[in-house]
């Protein structure tokens, strides 16, 4: 189903989901950090180009009590009543819940994160100006992809959106507002997505076997500082760590660049040098999650680059020497 | 019905002056409030900030850091260091909005009984006024009792 | 090419030809300045030099083998100065190569660091790549972000800094862009004693911050690293510089700037102030 919207139309969609649904979408006039949660449909900002930080936290938040220690018990199916929605996150974030579905709710079912994510509803947004660090196409999806999404909207550039129904409760949630869609409308959305795809600065096929030379780790992870923001605003790492605090069992993002990551108790750490760290979350992503659940575990938002201090690039390190 | 916030305040006194002058105050059945708990070390310069922002996150109201007076150091220069040290983080937590108060200093040797019970009552009115730790868990505000 | 990139190139080469050092830690990448590892004397030519070298170098001090030459602007000089005095490298392991910088530029605007520089000029060097240009005065009240915080009432200053503190996501990126904060191990992670509780929330990231501002008194060099790389924006230098101004105030010490000078939580004078003693 394909509908078309002006903004006035658009907020007022929101202002009923509003009472069916958590809506979480990018706010804010500044800079967009994250998705947060909205009260009002004019919190909402869809003019980002993509958020400091994924969307990963409305079902995996950087913070979870997992278990209340002095009460006894644990602290699964506390997600609020309404069905979780978000509103305006990129096709390549919401192929990412497909890739974390794979984790979290495989053979054993990860409750406190499924409780969040089952029932929830993606509205995504299409891309029409992919960022220079953006390269969605080179791993298998698009600006215009619709994987895991439950609406696609696409800002049409005239004030008003097109938005696609994917699916029975996608096109359940539109199917009230706004006017049919015109032809005009539908050409002009498949011609903004040529353009977006055309945008795209960073091209390349990913290759089958990755660079395994020690040497070559070192050199490129020599300018690492071992901080965590490329696991912390990517839409797809999910390693966490349990804490205990406040009586409560937590569990807190955590990942494999930080050197403690993977230290025993007895001291002994298995990855203590820079480049086994930056190696491992490079082979994860571009290796064995495809060995495993065959696909990459990236999806080309490009935040890492975006925001890595020390001027690394994922791309780069991926395709090694051919480049 | 409403009661007043009582405080409750953790106290680091030094084994060689405050300690001894808490201890006068005892004896000396001198008065004073009931609100702090009090542990004793070494030497003032045993106080790592890290104790007073550990006491601070888990929620009490206030810290009380007790030595000798400057130059009457058992270990000649503890208590110097933890002038500099405590003088900055006290600014400091004011500065990031956790209150300076709730940081109390004091030097009580140990002659100085009735000094402590002076100290003791000031630093829980001064605690006092900057109302319940935010950051307990305890939404109410720890009660003194 | 600029005068400044040639003899930057000129410098490396030679440090590298004559095996004075090992490495030489640079910048590379014209478009998008970024920290290089330079070994042999033929690579000296991906040396760069613009107002986006952003990158306190000084952080990778520790983490090369063996002698090191650092090309380095003012504010990262002191931060080597700080490593020198604290024993975490040696004077005659490390060559500088200081580098006279007017500002860092981020879309067209110097940052804030570089409004209230004074230093442009290094103040320790093994050579000096000099640009006349660069030597300018400071702009601005060096301490007008700090007063601004200071003027409000205390419940307000605490909804301004937990509102900022909920976005911390606890990257640590911070602490690692550090070149002060070289612990192996950091209070924030450690679980025996457990010092502060790990949950990104308010309060976490509020006393994180705090206690890493106070390991950092009398240390910080306000080379602004903390606050350049924080993905969420939090103004960390603004923590920095409240400390440095009250070192200042009450115990008439800069760091960084001089070799020999005992830090000032290292050391004290029987007449310091106790104001905030009973």
């Amino acid at each position: 189903m394909d509908r078309k919207l002006t903004k006035k139309e658009l907020l007022k969609l929101v202002e009923g989901l509003l009472s069916d649904f958590e809506v979480w979408a990018p706010a804010g006039n500044e800079k967009v950090y994250s998705f947060s949660r909205i009260e009002k449909p004019e919190e909402i900002s869809l003019g980002y180009r993509n958020t400091v930080t994924s969307p990963k936290n409305v079902f995996f938040p950087s913070g979870e009590t997992v278990y209340r220690l002095m009460e006894g018990r644990p602290a699964t199916g506390e997600a609020s009543e309404k069905p979780k929605l978000i509103l305006g996150i990129r096709p390549c974030d919401a192929r990412a819940f497909l890739m974390l579905d794979k984790v979290f709710g495989g053979d054993i079912e990860d409750t406190l994160y499924t409780s969040k994510r089952n029932k929830s509803l993606l509205v995504g947004i299409a891309c029409n100006e992919p960022s220079s660090t953006c390269f969605c196409t080179s791993v298998g999806g698009g600006p215009f992809s619709t994987d895991g999404l439950d609406v696609l909207m696409v800002d049409l550039g005239d004030g008003s959106y097109l938005l696609r129904g994917l699916n029975g409760r996608g096109n359940e949630i539109i199917s009230k507002c706004g006017s049919e869609a015109d032809k005009a409308s539908l050409d002009k959305a498949e011609s903004l997505d040529r353009a977006a795809k055309e945008k795209m600065e960073i091209s390349f096929k990913p290759p089958d076997s990755l660079e395994s030379s020690e040497e070559y780790w070192k050199k490129k992870a020599m300018a690492c500082m071992d901080c965590g923001i490329c696991a912390f605003v990517c839409p797809t790492c999910h390693c966490f760590d349990l804490v205990d605090e406040g009586g409560c069992k937590k569990r807190i993002w955590d990942t494999c660049t930080f050197p403690l990551f993977t230290i025993m108790t007895s001291g002994e750490n298995p990855r203590e040098e820079r480049r086994d760290r930056i190696r491992n979350r490079v082979y994860h992503k571009f290796s064995w999650f495809r060995q495993v659940h065959g696909e990459i575990a990236c999806v080309g938002c490009g935040r890492c680059i975006a925001s890595c201090p020390a001027g690394i690039d994922i791309t780069e390190l991926v395709n090694g020497n051919n480049k | 019905m409403t009661t007043e916030f009582e405080p409750k305040i953790i106290a680091f006194l030094c084994n060689w002056c405050s300690y001894a002058g808490a201890d006068l105050a005892g004896v000396s059945r001198f008065n004073y409030k009931p609100n702090i708990r009090i542990i004793r070390v070494p030497c003032s310069g045993r106080v790592s900030p890290m104790l007073v922002l550990k006491s601070l996150a888990e929620g009490l109201d206030g810290v009380l850091v007790s030595g000798c007076h400057p130059g009457d150091c058992h270990y000649a220069e503890g208590n110097y260091h933890t002038r500099r040290r405590m003088t900055l983080l006290k600014k400091l937590l004011d500065y990031m909005g956790i209150d300076g108060r709730r940081l109390q200093l004091s030097w009580v040797s140990a002659s100085e009984g009735k000094k402590w019970a002076d100290v003791v009552n000031e630093a829980v009115e001064e605690v006092r006024k900057a109302g319940p730790n935010p950051f307990s868990t305890n939404t109410k505000g720890s009660s003194g009792k | 090419m600029s005068a400044i990139v040639d003899e930057l190139r000129k410098v490396a080469a030679g440090l590298l030809k004559s095996g004075a050092v090992k490495v030489v830690i640079g910048y590379e990448n014209e478009a998008a300045p970024r920290p290089v590892f330079l070994e042999n004397a033929e690579d000296a030519e991906k040396l760069v030099w613009n107002d986006r070298c952003f990158h306190n170098l000084a952080r990778y001090l520790n983490t090369t083998e063996g002698k090191a030459a650092i090309v380095a602007k003012g504010c990262d000089v002191r931060a080597v100065a700080g490593l020198i005095r604290e024993g975490q490298v040696k004077r005659e392991d490390v060559v500088i190569i200081g580098v006279d910088c007017a500002a860092q530029t981020e879309s067209g605007e110097k940052l804030g660091k570089c409004l209230v520089c004074d230093c442009h000029r290094p103040e320790i060097y093994d050579h000096l790549v000099e640009d006349e240009n660069a030597l300018v005065e400071p702009q601005t009240d060096p301490y007008g972000d700090v007063s601004e915080i200071e003027a409000k009432p205390v419940e307000e200053r605490l909804g301004y800094w937990l509102g900022l503190m909920e976005r911390c996501i606890r990257c640590y990126a911070c602490r690692q862009v550090c070149p002060l904060c070289y612990c192996k191990e950091c209070v924030a992670e450690q679980s025996l004693p457990k010092w502060l509780p790990r949950s990104p929330d308010g309060k976490g990231n509020l006393f994180f911050h705090v206690m890493r501002a106070h390991h950092l008194a009398g240390r910080c060099v306000d080379c602004g690293e903390c606050e350049r790389v924080c993905p969420v924006d939090i103004p960390i230098r603004t923590i920095n510089r409240k400390l440095i101004r009250d070192i200042s105030e009450l115990y008439g010490y800069k760091a960084g700037v001089e070799l020999d000078v005992v830090p000032p939580l290292t050391t004290f004078k029987p007449d310091d102030p106790e104001d905030a003693f009973r």
